[in-house]
């Protein structure tokens, strides 16, 4: 286990986090025909992309909109529509043997209905840990009978993992970060406690300057100033990154803080960064590499 | 007076057979392509026991898509009566469903579920989240409340001043919509895509169980509609003409708002906020038959059910096998059709 | 003498201001009662108190001696209709639409046809039927207020089969119509009368109220200050006293009716 006593909050809800997945690991055991499936509904970016990793693509019937990685997933398969707006009619019209929902897959009757046509339907916890993302591989690999590939696929994660919170040791001084989820018109949404940006600049080794806020939540531009974040991070979704000079525009609060001075804006994609899944060490890395340039290489 | 019942009935013939055609649409189309046959062997309770699809089929056609149909035109009927119903209480074309406060506050207690609902369970350490009959049935009492509030208001020594109520109403909504605003505030970001979602409606979920239990709210209004069609003619003159004519007006005010309150709060709550029906159905119906309560709460009912089925066929098929929130699909059509009407009418309009 | 309607210390007020009181008041079966009086008398005020659109802060309205309030609405639709001043609708009902909803009610037990012809008839009376299938809201004023008679009367039809005494309220009825059908509406009225049906008419007119009344009752402030036969009430005193103007009444040969001729106050000449 790669929990960090130096993180208690994050500690803290990994464990939360086992319990729950322990809990419903017990009560979703796969049944045979489940682990055989061929048609699988997979609802959830990060599911999508495990199941991807796991080499389960080509038995994937029907994605949800979440599901951009790796692209290829939405573009050949059928779209479910948005992963809280389902309809059981549409996902039944593929004849799926087996139902992947990230937690909040919904609406909850819908996912009923699809139980009572007896389709299996299996929920996957989404804790914003290290161990949560193990989890969900193993359980995913467990339900669809993948259980090699999947505890493979979790010694690689779990060594990156374990290398990410050997480099974040190292660091001496955290670093404050701002992970701004939008900036439309000059109002900025930033990822606050108790989400998943919060998450993910845990295992980069960042302290989250908005930990102010619970969320993603609209921030003001004083609260701006008084975070005084050190790097800016954008989401750079299907290619489109904001640049810096728009960013940290003239006269608006982020140009004043030190992230501007050092013109240190990270820009990621949403759901490498968000989505807690197989590239999280990967992705948490190149995070640290960019809001820290001069912490040692391996 | 022939001529025009003449034409009523056609009318009422016309929009007979236009239920029964988008009914046989609502269960033949969807995602899954059902062959007619098999449609009406199910219905009529066959077992195809040889063939391995049919069990899905059956299950389609009787768990998916004959709840979804009973129920939109449940609410679609529901929505349209009451439209009818506030036009003719509040003597205003322009009226529509949400004047007695029941959407705001179905809206409002709809926020709080989304956005509190498993912070509440969380602080009182319930274990589990929010189940989730409890949104409906919040929005469905957040609905009522809010009406009864309105009621309170607008009342003053035992009658109700509509005028007041429908002042009562926007203070109201401003109010409700400004909570709201605050939980939207509060919400993260998955919350706030379910709020969005559910403003904008959608059939999508139905079940029996929904049915079952919508259908006491809802069935009242549609049941009453031969007994309230007198009664808002003469309302329609004025209050006091009403009284000469025999009507007991406080008692058909509060009868008529009570229904109202119960099938919109019950509609909302089964399916979200779905605009447009209850405004625009009535007009329509005006233009075809004429303003007498008697054909044109019955009618209202008829095509209210009618055209909020076959908005859900669109929902449901446009994007398949995703599928669009109803309230777009109603307003999209409903806007412009509202908006020609007005440009036909508007002469009228200001006399 | 005979009654169907009978008030009894009579007063209304809102908000402390009393806008009738002390009014004492017989309506009498076969009779035509105008009430007049200037602007802010209480004239409408005492007619939506006998017809129980109001409940009067003090006295009763009793009706064939059964108080008022014990009456249920649609027993009391039954022995009063009641045509309103000049309204606006916000639907496109037609005349003959609006003229049946005044049998809607109370003429449920008749059959279609009777009712069917109560309509043609009361529209023919009011002579509103030429106007049978347009829509309200395009009529005229006048139009519409023949309209509205019309309804008056389907109510009357209709409850003249369930009860023995009937009262016909008309508020300002000629308000907006031409001289013609001022005549014609008021001789429909006395045409009821003859039948027994009491007439209460609000009239401005000094010279109608003269020429069809059998009794004028003169209001002011909110009281009756004289009420009689038009030749005992109408004299040169009260017009001056109660509307303020110094004209003179004439009378006329035939029947005695006295009648009232405007004059240019002197005032105004230069």
């Amino acid at each position: 286990m790669t929990a960090d006593p130096s993180m208690p909050a994050v500690s803290r809800r990994s464990i939360l986090g086992a319990l729950a997945g322990f809990g419903l690991g017990a009560a979703i055991r796969p049944t045979r025909a489940a682990a055989s499936a061929t048609r699988i509904a997979s609802l959830g970016g990060a599911v999508t992309e495990i199941l991807w990793r796991l080499g389960a693509g080509p038995r994937i019937a029907i994605v949800d909109t979440t599901s951009v990685y790796p692209a290829e997933a939405l573009r050949e398969k059928p779209n479910a529509g948005y992963l809280r707006a389902l309809s059981a009619e549409g996902l039944l019209s593929v004849g799926p043997d087996l139902v992947l929902a990230a937690e909040g897959a919904g609406p909850p009757a819908v996912l009923d209905q699809i139980r009572e046509a007896g389709i299996p339907v299996a929920i996957i916890t989404d804790p914003p840990t290290a161990e949560g993302v193990l989890h969900k591989i193993r359980t995913i690999g467990q339900q669809v009978g993948l259980e090699a590939a999947a505890e493979s696929l979790c010694r690689t994660v779990e060594a990156e993992f374990a290398a990410l919170s050997q480099r974040r040791a190292r660091i001496a001084r955290p670093a404050r970060a701002l992970v701004v989820l939008s900036l439309a018109n000059g109002r900025v949404m930033a990822g606050g406690r108790d989400s998943t940006a919060d998450g993910i600049l845990a295992l980069a080794g960042l302290h989250n300057a908005a930990e102010g806020l619970s969320g993603f939540k609209p921030i003001t531009d004083e609260a701006i100033i008084a975070a005084a974040p050190d790097a800016v991070i954008v989401m750079a979704n299907g290619g489109h990154a904001l640049a810096a000079d728009t960013v940290f525009a003239a006269g608006t609060a982020l140009a004043q803080t030190p992230a501007a001075a050092r013109s240190c804006l990270v820009a990621m994609d949403g759901l490498a960064l968000l989505g807690f899944g197989p590239r999280t060490p990967e992705t948490a890395t190149a995070l640290m590499r960019a809001v820290y340039p001069d912490l040692p290489r391996d | 007076m022939t001529e025009d019942r003449g034409r009523a009935v056609s009318v009422f013939a016309g929009l007979g057979l236009l239920v029964s055609a988008i009914l046989l649409l609502s269960l033949g189309l969807g995602a899954i392509s059902i062959p007619p046959m098999r449609i009406l062997d199910i219905l009529g309770g066959g077992s195809g026991s040889s063939d391995p699809t049919w069990a899905r089929d059956a299950l389609v056609v009787l768990n998916l898509r004959l709840p979804r149909t009973l129920l939109g035109l449940m609410v679609g009927a529901g929505l349209a009566v009451s439209g009818a119903l506030m036009q003719g209480l509040f003597r205003n074309p322009l009226a529509d469903p949400a004047l007695v406060g029941v959407s705001a506050g179905a809206g409002l207690a709809a926020a709080a579920v989304i956005v509190l609902g498993d912070r509440v369970l969380a602080a009182l350490s319930i274990p589990g989240s929010m189940p989730y009959l409890a949104l409906p049935a919040a929005a469905f009492l957040g609905g009522l409340a809010t009406t009864y509030g309105l009621y309170r208001v607008a009342t003053r020594s035992g009658r109700i001043s509509v005028a007041t109520m429908l002042l009562a109403g926007i203070a109201l909504a401003a109010l409700t919509g400004a909570l709201t605003g605050l939980l939207v505030f509060a919400s993260n970001d998955r919350q706030l895509r379910d709020l969005t979602f559910w403003s904008l409606g959608s059939l999508s979920g139905a079940t029996w169980t929904k049915v079952a239990t919508s259908a006491p709210a809802i069935l009242p209004i549609l049941l009453t509609v031969p007994f309230l069609g007198r009664g808002l003619n003469a309302l329609v003159l004025g209050e006091a003409e009403a009284f000469h004519l025999g009507i007991a007006v406080e008692r058909l005010k509060r009868i008529v708002i009570v229904l109202v309150a119960l099938a919109v709060g019950a509609g909302v709550a089964a399916a979200g906020v779905i605009g447009f029906v209850g405004l625009v159905v009535p007009h329509v119906l005006r233009l075809l038959i004429g303003p007498e309560h008697r054909r044109l709460l019955p009618a209202c009912a008829l095509l209210g059910g009618a055209l909020l089925v076959l908005a859900d066929i669109i929902a449901r098929l446009v994007v398949a096998p995703a599928e669009l929130p109803i309230g777009i699909v109603t307003a999209i059509v409903g806007a412009p059709v509202f908006l020609w009407l007005l440009l036909g009418r508007g002469a009228l309009a200001d006399a | 003498m005979p009654e169907c309607l009978r008030a009894d210390g009579l007063a209304y007020a809102v908000a402390g201001r009393h806008l009738v009181e002390d009014i004492d008041l017989t309506i009498e079966p076969g009779r035509i009662h105008a009430i007049v009086g200037p602007n802010g008398a209480g004239k409408s005020t005492l007619l939506r108190l006998l017809s129980g659109e109001l409940t009067p802060s003090r006295g009763g309205v009793r009706y064939g001696g059964e108080p008022i309030g014990a009456i249920p609405p649609w027993r009391l639709a039954v022995m009063r209709a009641v045509m309103p001043q000049a309204q606006r609708l916000a639907f496109p009902f037609s005349a003959a639409q609006l003229a049946r909803i005044g049998l809607d009610g109370i003429g449920r037990g008749l059959s279609r046809r009777a009712r069917d012809a109560i309509v043609d008839d009361s529209l023919r009376r009011a002579d509103a039927d030429h106007l049978a299938h347009q829509a309200y809201p395009t009529l005229s004023g006048g139009e519409q207020a023949r309209v509205q008679f019309a309804r008056a009367l389907c109510q009357l039809a209709a409850g003249r089969t369930l009860a023995m005494q009937q009262v016909l309220f008309l508020d300002e009825p000629t308000a907006s119509l031409d001289l013609r059908h001022q005549t014609a509406l008021l001789d429909v009225a006395a045409e009821l009368a003859a039948t027994g049906t009491a007439i209460v008419a609000i009239l401005h007119d000094l010279n109608l109220a003269a020429a069809y009344a059998d009794t004028l009752v003169v209001m002011q402030a909110g009281r009756i200050v004289a009420r009689g036969t038009p030749a005992t009430v109408m004299r040169d005193e009260l017009v001056a006293a109660v509307f303020g103007v110094p004209w003179r009444v004439g009378q006329v040969q035939e029947g005695g009716r006295p009648f009232i001729l405007p004059r240019k106050t002197a005032s105004a000449r230069s």
